[in-house]
């Protein structure tokens, strides 16, 4: 199994550096961020930390517009 | 056109700033890398399942066409899904903030807002999608390194689909005005309208659906070039003609 990650590194690096991107910059955002159209700050940051790829996209769509 | 430009300009800044053209990149890219990856990986999880069953079966390693189904049938589907959702509400939100009533009253012409709304939907379509198929093709010729035949016309297809949506998008915002969801909901009736119409199969073949139905075919062989392209012609008309009458039922909206 070892073997086997070592081979889909070339897949799983860049797979985890980009959803890294997208979770941060979301996550930073919403700490800055004041006032919340829906929900609250907690609330978004768990929704961001839990969901990968879908809940920054979510933030994205609905906290900034 | 010097109305055009500082449009396109405050389009493209608005999309940068909350972040909506970045993340569409992002998702792009990981769909480009991720199919290849699943293509990959597939017949080695088929094979603990199998082996975890007690089943001997000889699982036959997967292909370039493995690589390309996965793309097609990610992009086809959450792409296209993402997409919507992401920047279908590029004209809705205008209404809702009112944002384009002081431009409009001081001169700016409608028709101009629906052009250049439509031509950077297409630029980021485009730019995503090409980033996408770029990343999926590198990595499948890297691992795979077997020609297949038609590449080019099977990822055209998709992007042509793309357009459609566009348009699609442009029209319903323009009937609906404020309403997002009415216009995520008509997107996804016209695809209902068009799954059930292809259910003919005369109409099937003329149809836009019939280009994300279809990449894999081409690529097998299944389908031959000419096959494609009229559903690909109607569908380029068709958009061009969605984005006309967005024009023509944009250019009556009451704006207050």
């Amino acid at each position: 199994m070892n073997m086997d990650v070592q081979e889909y590194l070339p897949f799983l690096v860049p797979l985890l550096l980009l959803q890294l991107v997208l979770m941060l910059t979301a996550l930073v955002m919403i700490i800055r961020q004041e006032h919340f159209k829906y929900l609250n700050k907690v609330v978004w940051i768990i929704i961001v930390l839990v969901l990968n790829i879908i809940g920054p996209i979510l933030y994205f769509v609905l906290e900034r517009r | 056109m010097n109305q055009m430009l500082p449009l396109f300009k405050k389009e493209f800044i608005e999309s940068w700033r909350n972040f909506k053209f970045a993340a569409i990149l992002i998702v792009f890219a990981i769909i480009g890398i991720l199919s290849p990856f699943t293509a990959l990986i597939l017949p080695d999880i088929l094979g603990m399942v199998m082996d975890d069953s007690g089943i001997t079966v000889e699982i036959p390693e997967s292909t370039t066409l493995d690589s390309y189904m996965q793309f097609f049938s990610n992009m086809n589907q959450m792409g296209l899904v993402i997409f919507v959702i992401v920047f279908g509400s590029i004209l809705t939100h205008e209404f809702s903030r009112n944002t384009l009533v002081n431009l409009v009253t001081k001169g700016l012409k409608r028709t101009n807002v629906i052009v250049v709304k439509a031509l950077f939907l297409m630029l980021v379509w485009t730019i995503g999608y090409a980033l996408s198929a770029l990343v999926a093709y590198m990595y499948t010729i890297y691992y795979w390194d077997e020609p297949v035949d038609h590449l080019v016309l099977a990822f055209a297809m998709t992007w042509v689909y793309g357009l459609f949506i566009i348009s699609l998008i442009l029209l319903a915002s323009t009937l609906f005005t404020n309403s997002f969801i009415a216009v995520l909901f008509s997107v996804v009736a016209a695809v209902i309208v068009m799954l059930m119409a292809g259910i003919h199969p005369d109409a099937a073949a003329y149809l836009p659906q019939y280009l994300i139905g279809n990449n894999v075919g081409l690529l097998a062989g299944e389908i031959d070039p000419e096959d494609v392209l009229g559903s690909m012609a109607i569908t380029a008309v068709l958009s061009l003609v969605f984005i006309l009458l967005a024009i023509i039922r944009f250019k009556k909206v009451p704006m207050n």
